[in-house]
């Protein structure tokens, strides 16, 4: 985990010594999420194009995840978690309409392709003297929509419709299962812990809706969100045929006001995924709940 | 010729939550940005009367601060101000 920590850091150096403040900009970038189990970071450049006075803002924005530990199955997996590193490519066009005074008024439009390849070793006889090696590329492409609207007054309520749809091919390693080691010469039966089965792709699509409300008082948001995951069959593309998921969340947002550390945001929500179609291994009603704290964030920004 | 002076105008997020920057000088966008890190914009007005408008976008009472810079002219100086109700706007003629 240090390691990869080490690289991503390693990578942004090249970028923050080309960091200008002109009309076309180069900054660095980064991105880090984390779990109780799982964890990712993201690193590259952005780059800016601004035509300020037109309200328009073009950014590209080459980056490169990698996860930072493993990780289990877990109904709520399917967004952008990835097990193997990724290289990604985001463009994003933001168009603001927000004049001297009136109202406020912005859209955001995003895309990105996320790409990678990976070597997966498994034990198919249950013995580390057979093992086989197997390289997959995984991929995934991503659209998204983000609109703000507000009166621009005091206590005026502020709103961020968000829209975001999401195909992906990943490879996933099998889980590790118990093996019986043959008797050894002190007469001891061991067991070790090793993958069977070779790795798996299920191809998953994901359109997802959330309005951001801001009722103009207060330090609460409010985020009620719903995702309709659809999973295909082992090793097709085809995402519509086999297993599919409604998730509900309803995200409460509290913004502390701490001085010196501004912009940090700190979410819970109950969730309800529902399966209304095919079989998996969960439950076809499942419930429970998350906490988030994000950091460098903003209302704005959920997806 | 129209004299003119160079000029550095930054809003900085200070405490709690700001969503957007705007900034707006003699009517010209010269920042739009979100609020989550200091934004700078750095360019040269008329030595005539200049008009800033400052309009922010955030949670509550979150609060920003707002450099101004005339190079050779006058000392940096640098203003805080809290939103109200998500919001705040303020005008500066220099």
């Amino acid at each position: 985990m240090k390691q990869k920590l080490l690289y991503s850091f390693l990578m942004l150096f090249p970028f923050i010594g080309l960091a200008q403040d002109v009309k076309f900009k180069l900054l660095p970038f980064i991105h880090g999420t984390t779990s109780i189990k799982d964890g990712q970071i993201e690193a590259g450049s952005e780059l800016n194009w601004e035509k300020t006075e037109k309200g328009n803002t073009f950014t590209l924005r080459p980056t490169v995840r990698m996860p930072l530990t493993t990780k289990s199955d877990n109904v709520l997996q399917l967004d952008r978690f990835s097990s193997t590193w990724r290289g990604i490519l985001a463009i994003q066009y933001t168009k603001d309409n927000t004049g001297e005074s009136g109202k406020i008024s912005r859209h955001l439009f995003n895309g990105q392709f996320e790409y990678g390849s990976a070597a997966f070793k498994y034990y198919p006889t249950g013995s580390k003297s057979n093992e086989q090696k197997t390289i997959e590329t995984s991929y995934a492409l991503e659209l998204k929509y983000v609109a703000f609207f507000t009166k621009g007054k005091p206590e005026a309520k502020q709103f961020s419709p968000q829209f975001r749809i999401r195909y992906s091919y990943d490879w996933k390693a099998a889980n590790e299962v118990g093996v019986v080691n043959p008797i050894n010469s002190n007469g001891v039966i061991a067991t070790s812990s090793l993958v069977i089965d070779a790795p798996g792709v299920k191809p998953t699509f994901s359109p997802a809706f959330s309005l951001q409300i801001y009722p103009g008082k207060g330090s609460f948001s409010y985020s009620p969100t719903v995702y309709y995951d659809f999973t295909g069959k082992k090793g097709a593309n085809n995402p519509f045929d086999n297993l599919n998921r409604l998730r509900l969340e309803s995200w409460i947002f509290f913004y502390p006001s701490a001085k010196d550390n501004p912009n940090v945001k700190i979410g819970m929500s109950p969730f309800l995924s529902i399966r209304t179609a095919g079989t998996d291994d969960f439950n076809k009603v499942e419930y429970g709940g998350m906490i988030t704290v994000k950091f460098g964030t903003s209302f704005l920004q959920f997806f | 010729m129209e004299l003119v002076r160079n000029f550095t105008l930054t809003l900085e997020p200070i405490s709690g939550s700001l969503s957007l920057f705007y900034a707006f000088i003699n009517g010209i966008k010269v920042i739009q940005s979100d609020g989550t890190k200091k934004r700078t914009w750095t360019g040269k007005i008329p030595d005539a009367q200049v008009r800033i408008k400052i309009r922010v976008v955030g949670i509550e009472d979150a609060t920003f601060k707002l450099g101004i810079d005339l190079p050779g002219v006058a000392d940096d100086q640098s203003l805080t101000f809290k939103l109200q109700g998500g919001y705040y706007e303020t005008e500066i003629t220099l």
